[in-house]
């Protein structure tokens, strides 16, 4: 399945998951139905022939016409978000990155010293850690240079709770959205793998083939010198530098969260002025909500 | 105009010490924080930025080097920030102002590519204990809690 391009995968699997319902399709009385679309239903829905419906979905015709899209994206009721990355799966594959050396821009880490308030870290494609301010890493113990965003949320100590599975299944479609969809060379291949070995729930997620930044969604922190932090991510494209991101832990402006945080900001801004000879680091544990 | 995220807007006001704006594919700002506006008038929204840095009777009296900036501005219209795959690095852009009130201030201004919209963000930042930050952090103390 691996083998086939990533649009007819998604197809595939977009395909299984329709509820007849969902695009006012009934379910036969008698006919024991269950989720699903037939190939000819889709190309029925989307205005297409079934033969060329057939062909996307065998890899066979990789970039549809914009209008075919959208009308397979009616056909699957694709929300907004995953339209836009059916469309994204359609255009051809990006020209091989050059290889950046991975640096973080300096001017950035300008800006993200000036806002000492606001933890940062930067991200490559892979959703890898590669720069960590001080107020990120005093956040959470999980934030550290050489991690990985999603490796972290399926590492076996974090406990499976409802909210751990949210969690979870926004990780994955993060990854799916900021990978290019296209490459499947080893340095995705090795994650991926990894990712399976740390638990088979990975895989049924990355099946599902969701795919959207997590813009605006609360992230819980239970800080052990502040208490429990509600914040919410934002993540940034940094152009110009082969898929790097910048995100940003914000809480709502004047809740018991920003306070906190300030307070944490405050702790850590205190030991930088005591040098590295201060008080040592008690980094705080990050829950899943 | 294109609409702005709601909790993106509310970033950008909540960003006190930091000049915040955020600008569509056109470089018409459609959102800007209190500290932004303070800095200069192309920030305030509905001003085309890049109208406003390049034919502006403001940015040219302002600008220390304004021809060095009206050719980044200038490289930057040809260069759509949302394409994939640019690798041609874009550090800061360095603005060296006379502020009318405060006066010189060297600004790096750093270019954010928001997701899923055809927006750019633009935070400000000045050097980490230089005078352009404490004529920054002025700047800012004049606004009042009211104004942010």
């Amino acid at each position: 399945m691996e083998r086939l391009g990533p649009l007819a995968q998604f197809l595939r699997a977009r395909r299984a998951l329709v509820q007849p319902e969902a695009v006012a399709l009934r379910r036969g009385a008698s006919a024991r139905r269950v989720d699903g679309l037939r190939r000819e239903e889709v190309a029925l829905l989307a205005g297409i022939s079934t033969d060329y419906y057939l062909k996307l979905e065998q890899g066979r015709e990789l970039h549809p016409s914009t209008t075919v899209l959208d009308g397979i994206g009616r056909a699957l009721a694709l929300e907004p978000h995953l339209l836009l990355h059916l469309h994204r799966l359609a255009r051809p594959p990006l020209a091989p990155a050059p290889r950046t050396d991975g640096a973080v821009s300096p001017t950035l880490l300008g800006l993200i010293r000036s806002m000492p308030g606001v933890p940062c870290h930067v991200l490559t494609r892979r959703l890898d850690l590669v720069y960590v301010d001080p107020l990120a890493e005093r956040l959470s113990r999980a934030f550290r240079v050489g991690g990985n965003l999603v490796a972290m949320v399926f590492r076996p100590e974090a406990p499976r709770t409802a909210a751990w599975h949210v969690d979870a299944r926004r990780a994955v479609a993060y990854l799916r959205a900021s990978v290019d969809p296209h490459d499947d060379g080893p340095e995705i291949a090795r994650l991926l793998d990894e990712l399976r070995a740390l638990d088979p729930e990975f895989e049924v997620l990355w099946e599902l083939h969701e795919s959207g930044v997590p813009n605006g969604a609360p992230t819980f922190f239970a800080h052990p010198e502040v208490g429990t932090m509600e914040l919410r991510y934002q993540a940034f494209g940094l152009p110009g530098t082969g898929g790097q991101s910048l995100g940003m832990y914000v809480p709502a402006p004047g809740g018991p969260s920003a306070e906190r945080l300030q307070l944490l900001a405050q702790l850590v801004d205190d030991e930088s002025l005591l040098g590295d000879r201060g008080a040592p680091r008690k980094p705080g544990a990050t829950t899943s909500r | 105009m294109e609409q702005v995220d709601a909790l993106l807007a509310e970033f950008v006001e909540s960003l006190a010490l930091t000049p915040a704006a955020v600008v569509d594919a056109r470089w018409d700002v459609v959102a800007s924080n209190a500290l932004a506006r303070a800095v200069s008038p192309s920030l305030a929204v509905g001003t085309n930025l890049a109208e406003a840095t390049l034919l502006g009777g403001s940015a040219r009296r302002t600008l220390r080097e304004w021809d060095v900036v009206a050719t980044r501005m200038a490289d930057l219209l040809a260069r759509p920030l949302s394409r994939d795959d640019d690798t041609t690095p874009l550090h800061g852009l360095t603005v060296a102002m006379e502020h009318p009130e405060v006066g010189r201030l060297d600004l790096t201004y750093e270019l954010l590519r928001v997701t899923g919209a055809e927006q750019t963000v633009i935070l400000g930042h000045a050097a980490v204990a230089s005078e352009s930050e404490r004529r920054l952090l002025t700047l800012a103390a004049r606004l009042g809690p009211a104004a942010r």
